[in-house]
């Protein structure tokens, strides 16, 4: 379980150095990035659009790979590991012509689990997300959100300790918006599992984690760290509160004048 | 219009266009230029025995052949285009060339090699019709959609598990589209072969009716072959509207 560093914090996550260039171009999208995800946390990446989020998603699930440095999970370099994190996507991407059950078990069929193990953690997680009743339904016949809910059932059955969520909810209407992200929260209290998760929308990063990670410069190279003064039980009221109020204004700033650059 | 209105609309016409076809046979006056409908059921009332006994199990058996062939090589040649761009490079062109030479002229051909046979028939209802097949599955296979494979390859699945997890059932609706468009051309292409020589079939039935200056004989069996071949695609239509649930979803 990760490695203890000189403070005892334990490492999920961590991008040393890393330096990254997509195919055909010349100038890379990240520089000599270096940063760390602590175990259990709920951390949130934010940036302006196009500042590199989605590729150090892309990095993280090795659908790319570093120019030079190093990612690794719980010491591990990703390199030499399978099925180390769950990705959930923007999009819910089910599989139309599969049930809800069906979807929510692809990632434990591709890694060939036993089919009673996987029909019983399919069921245990549908249940945990409140889609039990749903199961057999297809994905056309659930609304936006509770797509997205089967979504992370889905992410959660591929058991991977750590969760890369890509700003899951940026396509739902803003009443389920923030339902979801209350629901998500209340997840991650009771999950034991470290979230990673991208957004663009500062209220919610900071309704939600309680680390934020700005990315800044273009290339990417450099992460400001900003930990979130909210309890772990938190509610919409405590986001009024002037500390917060502040907090969300100085990361509004932050993205801005990076955008403009 | 509602769906039962606008079918009900298309049966008239229908009719509207028997009705014509009988009132200018009659103006016409002469069957064996222009049999109208009722001298053609006629006549195909007169020589059901053998129409219904010999010749259609003789084109039937052509038809469901080389329908079949049909769409196991195509469905095999999509699938090793997909394979790998170099291969698909490679083969494309050269199917697309097997497309340009007109099957009647290439016919004779393949009555050199295999003889009157129905070999030779079931070839070349699978040359008219390998190639729909191969373009519109390969096409299916290429509108995976790049975020649920990226999706797969993150849950560490095979090529072989995005393959029959991904790709078959994207390509499946694509698959039912080429159906659709083999049935009618598996008649026609049977037919086609019957007229080159054949020891039974409608195709070499109507052209003996043809030989023998009778017309209402000639459309006879082409009759039964278009009804034939409605009522599969209906039947296809059905299966596909059962199997693909998702339709316009992917």
């Amino acid at each position: 379980m990760g490695y203890v560093l000189g403070d005892a914090k334990i490492i999920m996550l961590r991008f040393e150095n890393v330096t990254f260039t997509y195919k055909g171009e010349t100038r890379p999208v990240i520089k000599d990035l270096s940063f760390e995800v602590e175990d259990k946390s709920f951390v949130s990446i934010i940036g302006a659009s196009g500042s590199g989020k989605t590729t150090i998603f892309r990095l993280l699930n090795s659908l790319e790979k570093p120019d030079s440095g190093s990612i690794s999970i719980n010491g591990n370099d990703i390199a030499g590991l399978k099925n180390y994190a769950s990705y959930m996507p923007q999009q819910d991407l089910l599989f139309p012509w599969r049930t809800v059950e069906k979807n929510v078990m692809l990632p434990m069929q591709i890694q060939k689990k036993p089919k009673e193990e996987q029909i019983r953690t399919a069921k245990a997680m549908l249940e945990k997300v409140g889609l039990y009743e749903y199961s057999k339904k297809y994905p056309r016949e659930l609304s936006g959100g509770m797509r997205q809910r089967a979504s992370f059932a889905r992410t959660l059955c591929q058991g991977a300790e750590i969760m890369l969520l890509d700003e899951p909810f940026s396509a739902l209407d803003s009443i389920t918006r923030i339902n979801l992200q209350e629901w998500l929260r209340e997840q991650w209290e009771s999950l034991d599992r470290t979230i990673l998760f991208i957004t663009h929308d500062v209220e919610e990063a900071v309704y939600l984690s309680e680390k934020i990670l700005i990315l800044t410069g273009n290339p990417v190279d450099n992460i400001t760290e900003v930990k979130v003064p909210l309890p772990k039980k938190r509610d919409r009221k405590m986001m009024k509160e002037p500390e917060i109020r502040d907090l969300k204004e100085r990361l509004v700033e932050l993205l801005r004048s990076e955008a403009r650059e | 219009m509602s769906s039962k209105k606008k079918k009900a609309a298309g049966i008239l016409f229908l009719v509207f266009l028997i009705v014509l076809w009988q009132i200018i046979a009659v103006i016409v006056g002469r069957s064996f230029l222009l049999p109208g409908p009722v001298d053609v059921v006629k006549n195909l009332w007169e020589n059901r025995v053998e129409i219904f006994t010999v010749h259609l199990p003789a084109t039937l058996q052509v038809v469901a052949a080389g329908g079949i062939f049909s769409v196991i090589l195509g469905f095999l040649l999509a699938m090793i285009m997909d394979m790998d761009s170099r291969i698909e490079k490679a083969i494309y062109p050269v199917l697309t060339a097997t497309q340009t030479i007109p099957v009647m002229c290439i016919a004779p051909v393949f009555v050199l090699w295999f003889g009157y046979t129905v070999t030779m028939r079931v070839v070349v209802v699978v040359l008219i019709n390998f190639f729909s097949v191969a373009v519109n599955v390969f096409d299916g296979f290429k509108a995976a959609n790049e975020g649920r494979t990226e999706l797969m390859i993150t849950y560490g699945a095979s090529r072989m598990q995005r393959f029959f997890m991904l790709r078959f059932p994207t390509a499946l609706p694509y698959l039912f589209t080429a159906l659709k468009v083999v049935i009618p051309w598996s008649f026609v292409g049977a037919a086609v072969s019957e007229w080159l020589g054949s020891p039974a079939g409608l195709g070499i039935y109507s052209r003996n009716c043809m030989s023998q200056f009778d017309a209402a004989g000639l459309i006879a069996p082409l009759l039964v072959l278009t009804l034939l071949a409605l009522i599969l695609n209906g039947v296809v239509s059905v299966v596909e509207k059962k199997v693909i649930t998702w339709k316009g979803e992917v």
